[in-house]
């Protein structure tokens, strides 16, 4: 099921009104509403796959009282079952018919023809996600951090809690689980800001990312016959698209999260206001890096292990992490174009300069450096972007070719209006939105009803039925 | 909790006021000729143009489905008169052949032929109401919330627009000739240079793995009418500019595929064909001429395969 269906519509009310009405005498039942809610949500797509995930998470919720077990071997055994599980989910479902492909291709330029059989299934929606919880739950087990829990119905609720289920953020068992296991009470502000965050999510998927991928779709489709201005502007639009989107999805699943009374993590905190690639993942898919750091950079040493092997674990994470966006090549280049753009900062131990603070602290505007470190920062995005959303690396490089070889050619354009000019006016108002309340992430406290209303309206003229997330696919 | 509900059903009761207003008069505005069973203008035209005329579809012995592969660039009138046959093309801007899965049109003892190109592909865009396949019976002309308000508002301008092309001039032209065709006018057409100049191969991103869905696709419908129908699929050839063998190689792959999978299918691949620039409306529809052409060159492949009488 979608967010942005009218099933959800329906759904959200009925559940809301059974688990605040119905179930709110008893903890247990409100959680197995929760379950049987999110089975359902996720077997609007696909039943079959719903066998998946209970598989998946009773595997991970067995394995957490073997990696429990005194015995270190034991333990140990017992998280690497858990890795090869997942990564083997993973592997089969998301990675098979990719590396059989690249297979063939490789045996094929040795002269050598062979067909392996490819797997004719879809990729299970979220897998990604939920196979990601399952192993964050065990890690923690193992380094110490929690105890197993002994209520499987606890369990299966913080692996696939309807609102993070197909697309996160990617929560950690220290964070869910302890307010899965305590009664949740009903906070009319909660509820309030939930709201205002499900209507400003919307807004941003169906309103802004829904008509800005028209103009990235047509532009980058036919970027053949476009001006080196206009690739620009498609790669802006796909750029403010990416982040629409999926910030979008993020602030409903918080929004739905906290109108059952839950908080989830922040996502997303403002990411094209970064003045350097550190703080742009700082601020960019919060819940995914912060994933990979604790759960790989770190194990691998991160950067308290020399600067050659602090170089290699970045390497290895940017790779992994853009590999984990989609079975394909350019996913992998996208990871290691933003790999060398965080490398001069770890070289220069600038990696970590703006950890606390936030663009213009205590000012209206920005400076004029950080407004050139901001754009820099954006450009560099914007280029990755590229990459990402063109799967073709050969592709992704002849836009590229074209923006330098075009600009070069015909200077002028620079000088004349844009065509795709008409993607500012999608994108403007989410950046002035955003560089107002990006002192407050929690930004809709003050939203009032004429402007409620009015996105109400708009999100209604806008919304498509055959609208998915990106990151759905992934 | 009560100011809650009460905040937010009067946020509700706002917006409903607004909007249903609003979707009255959108209904009001709806075209005549233009049943609203889809998001596609030139699908809800077609479903009009049955519905007029369900004698056509009825008394078919050849049915062309598709896309605007088939719609624009097969003479339908031609087949009719070659064959002797009466012949009607179904098909319609980017449907797909998942589109006519639930039609009536496969129990009966009918020729099916469609043309596809590189859009073909691709997952159909067009959405249904109902599943409607041009089953009469089931159509709902009336405006319900299951279309979408932007889609209608879309459909309806457009709709307009596309309703007032007198002729075939356009690539919205939906001016469907007796057997169902729009075979696009050579003179005084209006070419668009993105269309022109559009490689489709890169804009569509034709892999195997699009190709093995297709096949996947039609051996699923052979599938499910196996023993009705006989189907005719075609390739149809793109400006020589964007004619590359590589391409080509692929779709003799398809057809290897197409062979393996859907014995029941007869493939006809003539992208290798050199048609010159002035049979083309864009990169890979034809003009009438084309259209005439290619028509033409099919039905000859028909008859020296048997699939016809000679």
């Amino acid at each position: 099921m979608l967010f942005n269906s009218f099933e959800f519509l329906i759904f959200l009310p009925v559940v809301f009104l059974l688990y605040w009405f119905v179930f709110n005498k008893n903890l247990s039942a409100q959680n197995l509403l929760i379950l049987f809610a999110s089975y359902v949500f996720y077997g609007w797509w696909s039943w079959k796959f719903m066998l998946l995930l209970a598989f998946s998470t009773l595997l991970d919720f067995l394995y957490g009282f073997g990696v429990a077990s005194l015995n270190k071997r034991k333990s140990k055994f017992f998280l690497w079952l858990s890795i090869i599980n997942n990564l083997g989910f993973l592997g089969i479902f998301k990675y098979y018919n990719f590396f059989a492909d690249q297979f063939q291709y490789a045996a094929g330029s040795l002269g050598w023809h062979v067909h392996p059989a490819l797997l004719e299934v879809a990729l299970p929606v979220g897998i990604s996600f939920y196979t990601f919880h399952g192993m964050s739950y065990v890690f923690d087990i193992y380094r110490g951090l929690r105890k197993p829990v002994t209520n499987f119905a606890e369990y299966a609720v913080f692996v696939c809690f309807f609102p993070l289920l197909v697309a996160g953020p990617i929560e950690r068992a220290n964070h869910l689980l302890p307010q899965v296991q305590t009664p949740r009470l009903f906070r009319y502000s909660q509820a309030m800001e939930g709201c205002r965050l499900l209507l400003w999510g919307m807004f941003k998927k169906v309103v802004i990312a829904d008509s800005l991928a028209g103009f990235s779709d047509e532009i980058i489709g036919h970027y053949t016959t476009h001006s080196a201005f206009t690739l620009i502007m498609g790669a802006i639009s796909f750029s403010f698209q990416v982040y629409c989107d999926f910030s979008g999805y993020s602030d409903i699943a918080l929004g739905v999260a906290k109108l059952f009374g839950f908080e989830l993590l922040s996502n997303f905190k403002f990411p094209y206001f970064s003045r350097d690639i550190a703080e742009f993942w700082r601020r960019w898919h919060i819940s995914l890096s912060s994933w990979f750091r604790d759960y790989l950079y770190i194990p691998l040493g991160g950067s308290k292990v020399g600067k050659l092997r602090a170089v290699r674990n970045v390497f290895i994470v940017f790779l992994v992490s853009g590999f984990w966006h989609g079975a394909s090549w350019n996913f992998v280049v996208w990871g290691g174009i933003h790999a060398c753009g965080f490398l001069p900062l770890l070289v220069l131990n600038r990696n970590r300069v703006h950890v606390s603070s936030i663009v213009a602290q205590d000012r209206r505007f920005p400076s004029w450096r950080e407004f050139f470190q901001m754009a820099g920062t954006f450009a560099f995005v914007t280029f990755a972007w590229i990459f990402f959303r063109i799967h073709q690396l050969s592709t992704g490089i002849d836009y590229v070719r074209r923006i330098f070889l075009d600009s070069i050619r015909h200077p002028m354009q620079y000088l004349k209006a844009p065509e795709g000019k008409l993607i500012l006016i999608y994108i403007i108002p989410v950046l002035i939105a955003d560089w107002y309340f990006r002192r407050d992430e929690r930004v809709l406290r003050k939203l009032g009803w004429v402007p409620s209303i009015v996105m109400g309206l708009l999100i209604f003229y806008f919304f498509r039925r055959d609208s998915s997330f990106i990151y759905f696919q992934f | 909790m009560k100011k809650f509900l009460i905040k937010v059903t009067l946020y509700i009761v706002i917006l409903l006021a607004i909007i249903l207003p609003v979707s009255i008069w959108l209904f009001k505005k709806v075209p005549k000729h233009f049943l609203l069973v889809s998001n596609s203008v030139s699908y809800n035209l077609k479903a009009d143009f049955i519905r007029q005329h369900p004698e056509k579809l009825e008394q078919a012995g050849v049915v062309v489905v598709g896309s605007s592969m088939s719609l624009n660039n097969v003479d339908a009138k031609m087949i009719r008169d070659s064959l002797r046959l009466p012949v009607i093309n179904l098909a319609s801007w980017a449907l797909n052949i998942q589109n006519y899965q639930n039609s009536p049109i496969w129990d009966e003892h009918k020729i099916f032929f469609s043309n596809i190109g590189v859009p073909d592909f691709g997952e159909s865009r067009v959405i249904a109401k109902d599943n409607y396949s041009f089953n009469t019976s089931r159509v709902r002309e009336w405006f319900n919330f299951e279309t979408d308000i932007k889609t209608c508002l879309g459909m309806l301008q457009q709709a307009q627009e596309v309703m007032s092309i007198p002729d075939n001039s356009n690539y919205k032209s939906c001016n469907f000739d007796e057997c169902g065709s729009v075979l696009f006018s050579v003179k005084g057409f209006t070419y668009d240079s993105l269309r022109w100049n559009a490689d489709e191969f890169v804009k569509w991103g034709v892999d195997s793995a699009r190709l093995r869905a297709y096949v996947s696709r039609l051996k699923e419908l052979t599938g499910s009418h196996h023993g009705y129908s006989r189907i005719i699929v075609s390739f149809s050839p793109v400006r020589r500019k964007f004619y590359s063998a590589g391409r080509s190689g692929m779709i003799a792959y398809l057809g290897g595929l197409i062979r393996e999978n859907c014995p029941d299918v007869t493939f006809f691949n003539l992208y290798d064909r050199d048609y010159p620039d002035s049979v083309f409306a864009d990169n890979c529809h034809f003009n009438v001429l084309g259209a005439g052409r290619f028509t033409g060159e099919v039905i000859d492949s028909m008859r020296a395969r048997g699939v016809m009488g000679r």
